[in-house]
């Protein structure tokens, strides 16, 4: 009879401690969906904003959700925003490249934009070879390529000509 | 045991295989000699391979289809690979196939267009 207080308090622990997973793991979705945002500009333009350090995982799954934004917005052209990236190192370099060939084969074009002064300087000196990927100063070169790609032209309007 | 076969039809110029069922590494094989015959015989300007859906490959299947492509690509057509899936995409570059030489297109219909823009472009300059 002693044993049935204990008993019912475990219970209630368990209870209390898998509900505590199910928040974490709801959590945990949520932080990696916020880590790879992937968004449509335009029309068969899509924008990755990357932000934080990149690790083998996570650039699985950046390719993963890449690719498969891809295929669900049938993407011409794919803006990689690397702005928010502090390290560029051989293998981060190697997970983009790969990212881009991945995406090529889908039939998207990659561009590369935000390449910072020291992102630059360390991809030169670790003599990685982005070989044919497309590079654009920033995000607003980047959506003004793609556009163009695709046979758009940015003007200013009647307004906007008036007031110059 | 029957080795199926992927149809390959022919359409003016082009040759268009759309690979519809599951590959097993004998239709695979046999699927190449098929494609690469075909484009010997017919001597076809253009190739369009729609690989749509093929969702799941091993090494063995996605190595072979980078090959026939690259292949088809050597013998002197315009070869267009359509509909690649995220994941076959993703086998084809970890295991370093390049693809040189071929185009790819989002789906068939872009697919075509760009061969027929291609092609066309082509015999004006003939």
């Amino acid at each position: 009879m002693t044993d049935q207080p204990a008993q019912s308090d475990l219970l209630r622990e368990v209870e209390h401690l898998r509900s505590d997973v199910r928040a974490r793991d709801q959590q945990l979705a949520a932080f990696e969906e916020m880590a790879t945002p992937v968004i449509q500009v335009w029309e068969g333009v899509l924008a990755v904003p990357l932000i934080g350090t990149i690790d083998a995982a996570r650039a699985s799954r950046i390719m993963e959700s890449l690719l498969n934004g891809i295929v669900r917005y049938q993407t011409e052209i794919v803006i990689l925003d690397i702005t928010g990236v502090p390290v560029v190192d051989t293998a981060v370099a190697h997970h983009l490249i790969k990212t881009v060939k991945a995406a090529s084969f889908l039939g998207a074009q990659c561009v590369l934009v935000g390449i910072s002064r020291e992102t630059a300087i360390s991809i030169v000196h670790l003599g990685v070879d982005l070989g044919t990927v497309v590079t654009r100063s920033n995000l607003q070169a980047g959506i003004e390529y793609a556009l163009n790609e695709l046979g758009f032209r940015v003007v200013p309007t009647q307004a906007g000509e008036a007031d110059q | 045991m029957d080795v199926p076969r992927i149809p390959i039809l022919q359409i003016e110029d082009l040759l268009v295989a759309s690979v519809q069922i599951p590959l097993h590494d004998l239709a695979a094989v046999q699927f190449k000699d098929d494609l690469l015959h075909r484009i010997h015989e017919t001597k076809a300007k253009g190739l369009i391979l729609d690989l749509t859906a093929m969702d799941v490959v091993d090494s063995f299947i996605a190595k072979l289809t980078g090959d026939i492509a690259e292949m088809a690509a050597l013998m002197g057509t315009k070869v267009v690979v359509t509909g690649l899936q995220p994941p076959v995409a993703v086998a084809l570059v970890e295991l370093g196939v390049e693809l040189r030489g071929v185009i790819t297109a989002l789906n068939l219909e872009k697919g075509i267009r760009i061969l027929s823009r291609l092609t066309e472009e082509e015999s004006i300059h003939a």
